[in-house]
């Protein structure tokens, strides 16, 4: 798990880089700049419209970057590919809105917090959800851990691949008893009016609510991992299991940690889904999951700044794809980049923590 | 499409209590009959998914089916008849499965005592199992498949021909057909006057054959199509598309799809982009003609119009009131849209059973499909109606709702027969 | 190593020969078993088949090359479309028929290309091992999870394509959503009249089906265990173990994995043509991701390069999903219904499908970690890996 020591020393290898490169990377660069001047071209063509777009892209890409740091962490200590991360993060969504109806089980504790209340109780209530979606989604993730992940830790990898698809399901059958199969809609909380003068460029009250959630989260992370005892333990059990329980670490404490902060992840991700788009459905983790996990894998999965650059990466072709090629096209536009990412840089963009660290799956 | 609304929910409610006492202690339709029967007997089935997103709708339509039968005590004249739910969706896909759906046409071909076939469903179903159930002279009604091939030409080439390996017909629908329901909603523009119009549609059957009808009447009126997309119903928001689309600057835009496709988020995202409702006309169809619409999109979805093929509520037949009465009582849901279908194609297939075996003595398969065809100036609860010899409802007259404070309220009603005729 | 690895080489002819011998005995005599006792059966055990052929398929790229292959759908639609293609009205600009037993309604030749399905079944295989081989060379330098979401990747790309596919620059390609439709029969048209459900394979009688797939689920049994007794299948266990002492020893390790992707990719192929002719319709929407996580997991459930095992792994599940999830609510209603309890009776089981399939694979997986039938040599070099204290995870997919 890196927070960015891959990118440290890039521009002074930038030129041995460029040196050393195969045909086909210098090709596949030679396309990337094309498509870039293509799109800058229709950005100077009607510069109000491309921003707009970029902006769209930005904060869709900002949540993505949010549920993929959450596959990214789990996946950088304990190399499993966390299926029911994107569950989970529909479960956020869906604690988040059972809070703000003011139901908990039924149970009528307040009356719903609606488009309506005064902004302090709005605030109230948005931090309230946010907490208590983090919480459920973390506790959550924690006894997915123990139950179906744990017990596997000496089993083929596979195995625990298996248990990860099966608590998917679960997780998703529970959503759709809790709320039903349909879109359920979540109050309209944050204001959609625009954020910025004028009107040729929308940046909504909604977007800078996105930016306000997503980087103080980010920023704590990074500090928690770089900086505290216990991130510096998340570090060491990613690099080296053994070496790490030698010198008096507890992997099985660590290992649970990096589960709680990844549900947290997920439980904020998905109270933010829910206000930004105002709905969310019991199947909604399943295709935000997939986008999430892409974005992680394309910035390079195990790295965190990798994977808020996939998320964002990702979020942006989604709007330019949208604007420029046809919605049709988007899904396969953003496969396309990922495959093509990795056949030219097999570690992603920001590279994985076993090419910077060694170990991991780059054995055999 | 929630043409049959609840019509006096207070009192309907009312009356719930007394009614599904009674239900509890009549039990299960079909069922408690006793022992072998002395007269004859005849199976009906019905086959939709009941796993997944449309579980509540379907589940719905089984109880109307139930409904219909316990009303005649489980008995078509003189035949009792049994009636068997079956499920083309599996758990792994969460909908529809067309090896499911080939299954189920396949094993119930090889039971004779089975006489009539109510589904399926989703129009891709009926591709595959209506081939089946033709070699095997089974009647088919369905409740809810609108795709225009399937009964007649238009759609694919070599359709309706191909779904059909015999060369007789065994295939019928109660509910309108695309063609009539599409040419609705581009009447609809040609009426208010609406010069262009931007077309997106959910990418499945439905809502993409939907949308192919609007797009051939909107052409024939005269109406200039901007633009064609088709949207991803899982995608988290459209806000993109939608900024692209406000750039055309349509009159209108019309969507051909379901509400399980996210028209709610669709809708937010056409008012969050500056089209409001006003400015930009939005016209879908009566997939998406479900309160619970109302729900999700909220102020968004002021002022839209929904075509609906099917009578407005202040002209539907008391046979129509009372079933939104008697259902809603006995089984304690709300009517979801294709529920009232599944009730009159069951009633018109017990109807079909009860004629056969006056005409013929014996109920056999040949007889009921013979007599499915032959149902005409039914009264049901759609209206007056009869099938036409493609197996198609002869209803044309379509209604349009508005979203008016927050409700669908009838806008007008359009007899589109002339408009098909002049696409055709 | 190589001692494990002949599964049975070394065992007593009876053993050897005499469980698959009953068991091919038994699958033979299967339809009329099924008729006898009238369990009407024969209908899902059929899909069962294709899905016994697409697992033992993914097995050669997972089980035996050690490639995670997240996107295995795109073999299996690719093949049902050569067949959508090639043997349905659907190209009806031209009219070309090749020992086909199709007919036009009207008389005269039908419009489309109509060629015989056995032809098709080998274009499916050889178009597919072809795209396998595609796909593969780009992509196979990758290591361990990167490659499995190449494949994923694929796996999204190839039945959106499909998807899209009725528009491609005016083109229509695959007929996009609504999907190919009537798709041909297969038969045999030389045999004699007495024959006729084996000249035109029909939809009521399903024997000519049955025993196709049953020679096609032989023919992949087979190839199966030839390949892992064979030198590929031994350069396939030495890559998976260790790619850089496989390479020192003279394997090309790029070459043998595109040998398991294109033989992987073929065997998908050919179940998609089949199961395309048996459902007569194909619709894009049929091949999602979810395709390939279920034959994922029958491959892992039965017992990862196991062949016995993988084949009891796409029987399990795909008799759980198809056969016993519709039975569970008849069973909980009887129950219901002869304890007395309201609540068991009226209780609505289908809802909870999802939730019974989840907890059975977490379930059998908590139970048995290596599979049903584990392989026992993955098993031996699973322990291996504990006893020397390797990594706590013990990748057996290390590619």
């Amino acid at each position: 798990m890196t927070t960015g020591e891959a990118t440290k020393n890039r521009s002074g290898a930038l030129l041995e880089g460029i040196r050393s490169s195969s045909w086909q990377s210098r090709a596949a660069v030679a396309v990337v700049a094309v498509l870039i001047v293509l799109l800058l071209v229709q950005g100077v063509r009607d510069p109000g419209q491309f921003t707009s777009q970029l902006l769209i892209g930005l904060t869709n890409g900002a949540i993505i970057a949010l549920i993929a740091l959450g596959y990214t962490l789990v996946y950088g200590i304990v190399e499993l590919i966390n299926f029911a991360h994107g569950d989970n993060f529909m479960i956020g969504s869906f604690v988040g809105l059972t809070v703000l109806s003011g139901t908990l089980f039924g149970l009528g504790l307040f009356s719903p917090i609606s488009g309506d209340s005064g902004a302090a109780l709005k605030i109230a209530g948005v931090l309230i959800a946010l907490v208590v979606a983090m919480a459920a989604c973390g506790a959550i993730n924690v006894g997915i851990e123990r139950i179906a992940y744990k017990p596997l830790r000496n089993s083929p990898r596979l195995a625990v691949l298996i248990t990860a698809i099966g608590m998917s399901f679960i997780l998703q059958n529970l959503g759709l008893v809790w709320k039903g199969p349909a879109q359920v809609p979540f109050p309209d909380l944050i204001s959609s009016a625009n954020a910025l003068p004028g009107d040729t460029i929308v940046f909504r009250w909604k977007d800078v609510f996105v930016i306000a959630v997503t980087v103080p989260l980010l920023l704590g992370l990074s500090y928690f991992i770089k900086n505290t005892k216990q991130g510096k333990a998340m570090r060491a059990v990613a690099q080296d299991k053994e070496a790490a329980a030698m010198v008096g670490i507890n992997v099985n404490r660590t290992i649970s940690i990096t589960f709680l902060l990844g549900g947290i992840l997920a439980g904020a991700s998905g109270v933010m889904y829910g206000l930004f788009n105002g709905i969310t459905v019991f199947n909604v983790g399943f295709t935000q999951g997939l986008y999430a996990f892409t974005a992680a894998v394309l910035g390079g999965i195990g790295n965190l700044s990798g994977a808020v650059v996939g998320g964002l990466l990702i979020g942006v072709i989604g709007s330019m794809a949208d604007q420029y090629i046809g919605v049709r096209w988007t899904a396969i536009v953003i496969f396309a980049v990922l495959v093509l990412v990795l056949v030219f840089r097999p570690t992603g963009l920001l590279g994985d923590r076993s090419a910077t660290q060694g170990g991991g799956s780059d054995r055999a | 499409m929630k043409g049959i609304r609840k019509v006096g929910m207070l009192a309907a409610l009312g009356v719930a209590s007394a009614l599904t006492v009674a239900g509890c202690g009549g039990g299960g339709g079909g069922e408690g009959q006793g022992g072998a029967a002395e007269g004859p007997t005849a199976t009906i089935v019905s086959d939709f998914p009941l796993q997944g997103a449309n579980r509540a709708q379907t589940e719905t339509m089984v109880n109307a089916i139930r409904l219909a039968l316990e009303e005649r005590d489980g008995m078509a004249g003189e035949v009792t008849v049994e009636y068997e739910s079956l499920d083309d969706a599996t758990a792994q896909a969460g909908q529809w499965d067309e090896a499911k759906c080939a299954e189920n046409a396949q094993s119930v071909a090889q039971r004779d005592e089975v006489v009539g076939w109510i589904g399926p469903f989703n129009s891709g179903c009926a591709a595959v199992e209506i081939p089946i159930l033709n070699e095997a002279g089974l009647g088919m009604i369905s409740p809810a498949n609108t795709a225009i091939g399937l009964t007649k030409p238009g759609g694919e080439p070599g359709e309706p021909e191909r779904y059909y390996p015999t060369g007789e017909r065994n295939y019928t629908r109660v509910i309108i057909a695309d063609d009539k329901q599409g040419a609705a909603g581009a009447t609809l523009m040609d009426e208010e006057g609406f010069e262009s119009v931007y077309i997106l549609d959910d990418r499945e059957t439905y809502g993409q054959g939907l949308a192919d009808q609007f797009e051939r009447t909107a052409e024939e009126l005269g109406i200039e199509v901007l633009g064609r997309d088709g949207i991803d119903g899982s995608a988290s928001n459209y806000r993109s598309l939608m900024e692209r689309i406000a750039q055309e600057q349509p009159d209108a835009i019309y969507f051909g799809g379901i509400i399980e496709n996210n028209a709610g988020q669709l809708l937010k995202d056409k008012v969050g982009a500056g089209m409001s409702n006003d400015d930009v006309a939005f016209i879908g169809p009566d997939g998406i003609f479900v309160d619970e619409l109302l729900n999700q999109a909220g102020d968004a979805a002021e002022g839209i119009y929904v075509t609906f093929g099917g009578l407005p509520e202040e002209e539907l037949s008391d046979e129509g009131q009372e079933f939104v009465e008697n259902f809603e009582a006995q089984y304690n849901e709300d009517i979801q849209p294709y529920t009232a279908y599944a009730y009159e194609a069951a009633n018109v297939m017990l109807d079909a059973i009860e004629r056969a075996y006056e005409a013929d003595g014996d109920v056999t398969r040949e007889g009921v499909l013979r007599e499915i065809f032959a149902t005409e100036d039914y009264e049901g609860v759609l209206g007056e109606w009869s099938f036409d010899e493609d197996g198609d409802t002869t209803l044309t007259e379509l209604s349009i709702q508005r979203v008016e404070d927050g409700q669908f309220t009838l806008d007008r009603t359009l007899d589109v027969s002339d408009t098909v005729a002049s696409v055709e | 190593m190589s001692a494990a690895n002949a599964t049975g080489r070394g065992a007593s002819p009876l053993k050897r020969f005499g469980l698959p011998a009953l068991l091919i005995a038994l699958a033979l005599l299967f339809p009329f078993l099924d008729d006898g006792l009238g369990l009407g059966l024969m209908f899902p055990v059929i899909v069962i088949a294709v899905y016994v052929m697409l697992a033992l398929g993914l097995n050669i790229v997972i089980g035996f090359a050690g490639l995670l292959d997240l996107g295995f759908v795109a073999f299996y639609a690719l093949g049902a479309y050569v067949v959508g293609w090639f043997a349905s009205g659907h190209f009806n600009q031209v009219s070309i028929s090749f020992l086909s037993t199709a007919r036009s309604i009207s008389g005269g030749s039908p419009a489309g290309i109509h060629i015989s399905f056995w032809i098709l079944l080998i274009v499916a295989g050889a178009f597919t091992a072809l795209c396998g081989i595609i796909i593969g060379a780009p992509t196979l330098r990758l290591r361990g999870d990167y490659l499995a979401i190449v494949t994923l990747g694929f796996g999204e790309i190839i039945p959106r394509f499909f998807q899209n596919g009725d528009n491609l620059g005016g083109f229509n390609l695959t007929n996009g959503t609504i999907g190919i439709k009537s798709i041909d029969s297969p038969g045999i048209s030389i045999l004699p009249d007495s024959l006729s459900t084996w000249q035109r394979f029909g939809t009521l009688d399903l024997n000519p089906w049955y025993y196709t797939i049953l020679l096609l689920v032989l023919i992949t049994v087979y190839v199966n265990i030839r390949l892992r007794d064979s030198r590929l299948g031994r350069a396939w266990v030495s890559v998976r173990e260790d790619e850089t002492a496989a390479a020192a020893m003279g394997i090309n390790p790029v070459t043998t994995k595109l040998w398991a992707y294109a033989l992987g990719a073929m065997f998908g192929g050919v179940a998609g043509a089949f199961y395309g002719a048996f459902i007569k319709s194909i619709f894009p929407t049929s091949f999602s991701f979810n395709i390939s996580i279920l034959v994922l997991c029958m491959v892992i459930l039965g017992g990862m390069g196991n062949i016995y095992g993988v084949i009891l792994g796409a029987i399990a599940l795909q008799g759980i999903n198809f056969y016993l999830l519709p039975q569970i609510n008849d069973w909980v209603h009887a129950i219901g219904e002869s304890l007395g309890s309201p609540l068991l009776a009226g209780a609505d089981i289908p809802k909870y499908n999802f939730f019974i399939f989840g907890i059975i694979l977490v379930l059998m997986m908590l139970l048995r970690p290596e599979g049903i039938i584990p392989n026992r040599q993955r098993q031996e070099e699973l322990h291996d890996d504990s006893d020397a204290g390797g990594d706590a995870l013990g990748g057996t997919v290390r590619a």
